[in-house]
């Protein structure tokens, strides 16, 4: 369970919070236009920022304050930021500890195939397609069995099918990640496809937190034609 | 028309470059060249600029590639001046550079006398040889490594970070290795500056004598018959110093990531 309370944060003159919500063991959308302060949460959770105010609470323990990499969360980026100098193999086990060999255990193997990318690992980085560049990155962060996950509009940059593959394929990853998952996005369908809870940012500020009666909601009074 | 006038000012800097540099294959035909070739005095005044250029390039590396690192990722107020003090040397006459470095180091200096008291000899010496041209040389590492380091997104180290390696790490693991030909390129300068560095080093060590000074002074007791043949040698060195930088700066790009 994640529990968000009280975050805020000035950058310049924008100001994010304050923000609270909970999450357990579903999807929650984070939701709202370019500019609403999406990203600066997700940052905030992460550790990439530090908050003014508030404080950030994973099964009980204090995340505000704790380095990056201790953090034991996943961040799947806008784009994917593979390193270009390895391999997809070197990629995908970058995050493991051990030797080339022992790093390919079964969970490793059960995270390549539930993304079908085995027939990626022996290709070079630099030739795959923006989808399959992202499918590494996820494959990358789901191996080190992250208690959180983090995405902030991993779709964005893909082109339409991609994105309706990607979309669908993520459901499966979510359900078979079974943790909380936070998933930035600035597109209701992706919300509505893929959320369990919603929260929706203007400005700054939340304007809806609720479950998935009140995503469906806010998507038909604020997003249909 | 416009085009005819861009080539032909190019056209005049370029040949008053190429002019002393083909110029100089003229010594080729001196009947003394290849005995003032090979005079002891100038193989050693050339091995050791070369050893002295290699430790300054190395002493540049170890310091000068931290701090272009930090000047690439904070924007304080002290990290502007870090900036601006290592760019000075570049801005100096070398031999201004070589008084001030003798001022500070030099054995009647409090830090020169506390070397000597520990066996040091800070000055007319190869260690006052590299002091003179890691002075001239490090702006070299610095700015390029700060450049390279500015150009690679902070994501990769988030993303390195995310998956649970230490700053320490991510910049071994992942930030240098994509910064790694830029900063090659870097050194190479560098390297190439420290071997024809001759103002700061005239004061700091006219002896042992580095090339450049060999060759002046070959230059002020026989001219340029005795001069030329050391200049060709260095010249070579240089071309090929050159080509190498060339190659790493360009076919050799730092991959940094997405489309590259």
């Amino acid at each position: 369970m994640l529990v968000v309370q009280g975050l805020r944060k000035r950058i310049g003159k924008f100001q994010l919070g304050p923000v609270d919500f909970q999450v357990g063991n579903e999807v929650m959308v984070i939701l709202g236009e370019n500019g609403a302060g999406k990203t600066t949460l997700l940052n905030l959770i992460a550790g990439i920022l530090e908050p003014d105010a508030g404080s950030i609470l994973q099964d009980g323990r204090r995340l505000d304050g704790v380095p990056i990499e201790r953090r034991k969360a996943g961040f799947i980026f806008q784009r994917p930021y593979l390193f270009p100098h390895m391999s997809v193999r070197g990629n995908v086990t970058y995050g493991l500890r051990g030797s080339p060999e022992s790093v390919w255990s079964s969970e490793v193997r059960d995270v390549v195939s539930l993304l079908d990318m085995g027939g990626l690992l022996d290709r070079e980085v630099g030739g795959l397609s923006g989808g399959e560049q992202q499918k590494v990155a996820l494959a990358r962060t789901l191996v080190t069995s992250p208690q959180l996950l983090l995405l902030d509009e991993p779709l964005t940059s893909l082109d339409f099918r991609t994105r309706r593959r990607l979309k669908a394929e993520l459901k499966d990853v979510f359900r078979a990640f079974g943790g909380p998952v936070i998933y930035v996005t600035h597109e209701p369908e992706e919300a509505v496809a893929l959320g369990d809870r919603v929260l929706l940012l203007e400005d700054g500020k939340v304007i809806v937190e609720g479950g998935r009666s009140e995503l469906e909601a806010l998507v038909q009074e604020r997003y249909s034609d | 028309m416009f085009k005819g006038y861009m080539a032909a000012l190019a056209a005049v800097l370029l040949a008053f470059v190429s002019l002393p540099i083909l110029g100089v294959l003229s010594s080729l035909g001196s009947p003394d060249f290849l005995m003032v070739l090979f005079r002891p005095e100038l193989s050693s005044a050339l091995a050791l600029s070369l050893e002295t250029a290699t430790a300054s390039a190395a002493a540049c590396a170890a310091t000068g590639i931290p701090l272009g690192y930090l000047i690439s990722r904070s924007k304080s107020k002290a990290t502007e001046v870090a900036r601006i003090l290592v760019t000075i040397p570049l801005a100096l006459p070398p031999l201004i550079g070589g008084a001030l470095l003798l001022n500070v180091y030099g054995s009647a200096s409090p830090i020169g006398s506390a070397a000597r008291g520990l066996g040091l000899a800070l000055t007319q010496s190869p260690l006052g040889i590299v002091l003179a041209q890691v002075f001239v040389a490090s702006p070299f590492v610095v700015l390029t490594s700060a450049a390279v380091f500015e150009r690679i997104d902070r994501n990769y180290e988030y993303a390195s970070r995310m998956l649970g390696r230490g700053r320490g790490e991510t910049f071994l693991r992942v930030t240098l290795p994509m910064a790694k030909n830029g900063i090659a390129a870097g050194l190479v300068l560098a390297w190439v500056r420290a071997l024809g560095e001759f103002g700061a080093t005239v004061m700091m060590a006219y002896n042992p004598k580095t090339v450049s000074i060999q060759l002046w002074e070959d230059n002020a007791i026989g001219g340029l018959n005795l001069a030329l043949p050391g200049v060709l040698l260095v010249m070579v060195v240089s071309f090929v110093s050159l080509a190498f930088w060339m190659w790493i700066s360009g076919t050799g790009r730092e991959r940094t990531g997405w489309g590259v």
